[in-house]
């Protein structure tokens, strides 16, 4: 037994040193030891390091390498996806989606800079499109014919002054301005999807950096809506791609809202 | 990233190895690439400046812009430290689970060097980024795709100029391994530092490369 022992030590310094081992080596050099008590060496070596055993070869598995393979193969474990109808969970985060449906007249430059700066780990994703300015014109022209029609009836009542007459001319005054900006090639339109998603990594964080968020885009005028049911979509549309999977309305704003949401700003 | 990741998350056909480096195609045929951009610190400049860079953003960037673009800012190494403590704890409530010393031990130590390593080197930051794409109702990228790819080409170009003529400088295209990479970390647990994001295999492989410097 003393004897095993000992010739597991020396094989164990052996195959340290020369990292590979043939079954058929520990034979010729030990001639006195029967298959079992080879077979026991062997166990004992497969137990105290780590070796691998194939056919007549023990190979010394490097300490560091299989520790590696194993904390690396515990945090790949980690990597699982859950979808829920108001967030989603990717390994130990939690994305929660939510668009912009609609927004202010004028907003502040660097807006989002201010957004940025407090911490809300907020992805924020902008797809631009430019609109044909005829568009715009037709589309401005048309809302101007209906304010026009209305002042002509309040003008046949009679009616030339008071508050709802003076609201329809300085909105047919607005619309004209527009309509020759647009026309000049002073103004542009653009087509805009704001998309939003905070980033965390528990349920409380979650909601509590939404509510800040959210709160913070109704203060200067935008209208938020969660995307319940859409939050892959919204992971999706957030990825640097160009495609937008969220199929809605998108909202038109002008170049100088998109001069002032600049974002590239610190 | 793993297949079953890729397909449930991205819809993507090619990634554009080879020739074409960094233009990405999608399963919809359309075909796309990443700018990365740094932000102007128009914060730190006197009002006079500021006003001068507003009309420039203005004239030379969003009255020339033709073509449809994303815009996607990214925060980097948000709430490091809650995840940084979720994988200490997780894993290593798992490995002390196999009871296996050498392994624990290993997990300590490199634990430990994680720790000093991202209190040096991970920092809030954003990323910002700018996607161009072109996608032909016609399917002509899937038709001819280096016509496609040369539309792209003039449109990255008109932006980078763009950019530039607005007070942008740090401009760089991303490279196909790049886009890879932001794509990751959407799926992967990582930290940002050394101005890439880093994932368990290159931090693993970093501890490593420490252990063979002290060694020598």
């Amino acid at each position: 037994m003393k004897d095993i022992e000992k010739i597991t030590e020396q094989l164990k310094r052996e195959i340290h040193e020369k990292a590979i081992l043939y079954i058929s080596e520990i034979t010729a050099k030990y001639p006195g030891l029967s298959k079992k008590e080879t077979d026991a060496i062997i166990k004992k070596l497969e137990a105290d390091i780590s070796i691998a055993k194939e056919g007549d070869v023990l190979t010394l598995l490097t300490l560091k390498s299989s520790t590696e393979q194993d904390i690396y193969s515990h945090i790949i474990d980690m990597e699982n996806i859950e979808m829920l109808p108001d967030r989603i969970k990717i390994g130990n985060t939690l994305y929660r989606g939510f668009i912009v449906v609609a927004n202010p007249q004028k907003i502040s430059f660097g807006v989002f800079h201010q957004l940025l700066k407090s911490k809300n780990n907020m992805i924020i994703a902008m797809h631009v499109s430019p609109e044909s300015s005829i568009n715009m014109v037709h589309h401005l022209r048309s809302e101007l014919g209906t304010v026009e029609a209305k002042l002509n009836y309040f003008a046949l009542q009679g009616k030339i002054v008071g508050k709802e007459v003076d609201g329809l001319r300085d909105r047919e005054k607005f619309l004209k301005d527009k309509i020759e900006k647009f026309s000049n090639g002073m103004l542009k339109a653009f087509k805009l999807h704001f998309t939003f998603a905070v980033e965390e990594t528990n349920a409380d964080d979650l909601d509590f950096t939404t509510n800040k968020a959210v709160a913070f885009l109704k203060k200067i005028g935008f209208v938020v809506k969660m995307a319940i049911n859409y939050q892959k979509d919204v992971l999706k549309t957030l990825v640097p791609s160009g495609a937008n999977f969220l199929r809605r309305r998108p909202i038109i704003v002008t170049n100088n809202f998109m001069s002032d949401s600049f974002p590239f700003v610190k | 990233m793993t297949k079953k990741s890729e397909q449930i998350i991205f819809n993507i056909k090619d990634k554009g190895k080879g020739e074409i480096d960094g233009i990405w195609t999608l399963t919809d045929n359309s075909i796309f690439a990443v700018l990365e951009v740094a932000p102007i610190p128009f914060f730190d400049l006197k009002e006079e400046k500021q006003n001068e860079l507003k009309k420039k953003i203005n004239e030379e960037l969003w009255m020339k812009l033709d073509f449809p673009i994303e815009i996607v800012i990214r925060p980097v190494n948000c709430s490091a430290d809650k995840k940084m403590a979720i994988l200490e704890t997780v894993l290593g409530y798992n490995i002390e689970n196999t009871n296996k010393t050498k392994l624990i031990q290993y997990f300590h130590s490199f634990m430990n060097w994680f720790k000093e390593y991202a209190a040096k080197n991970v920092r809030d930051a954003n990323k910002y980024y700018i996607v161009v794409n072109y996608n032909s109702p016609y399917d002509a990228v899937q038709k001819d795709k280096s016509a496609a790819v040369s539309i792209l080409r003039s449109r990255i170009n008109f932006l980078i100029k763009s950019l530039k003529a607005s007070g942008i400088t740090e401009i760089k295209i991303m490279s196909t391994f790049d886009i890879e990479q932001i794509y990751n970390s959407f799926l992967k647990f990582h930290v940002y530092c050394e101005n890439k994001y880093m994932f368990p295999d290159d931090w693993i492989n970093l501890f490593k490369k420490r252990g063979e410097n002290e060694r020598h």
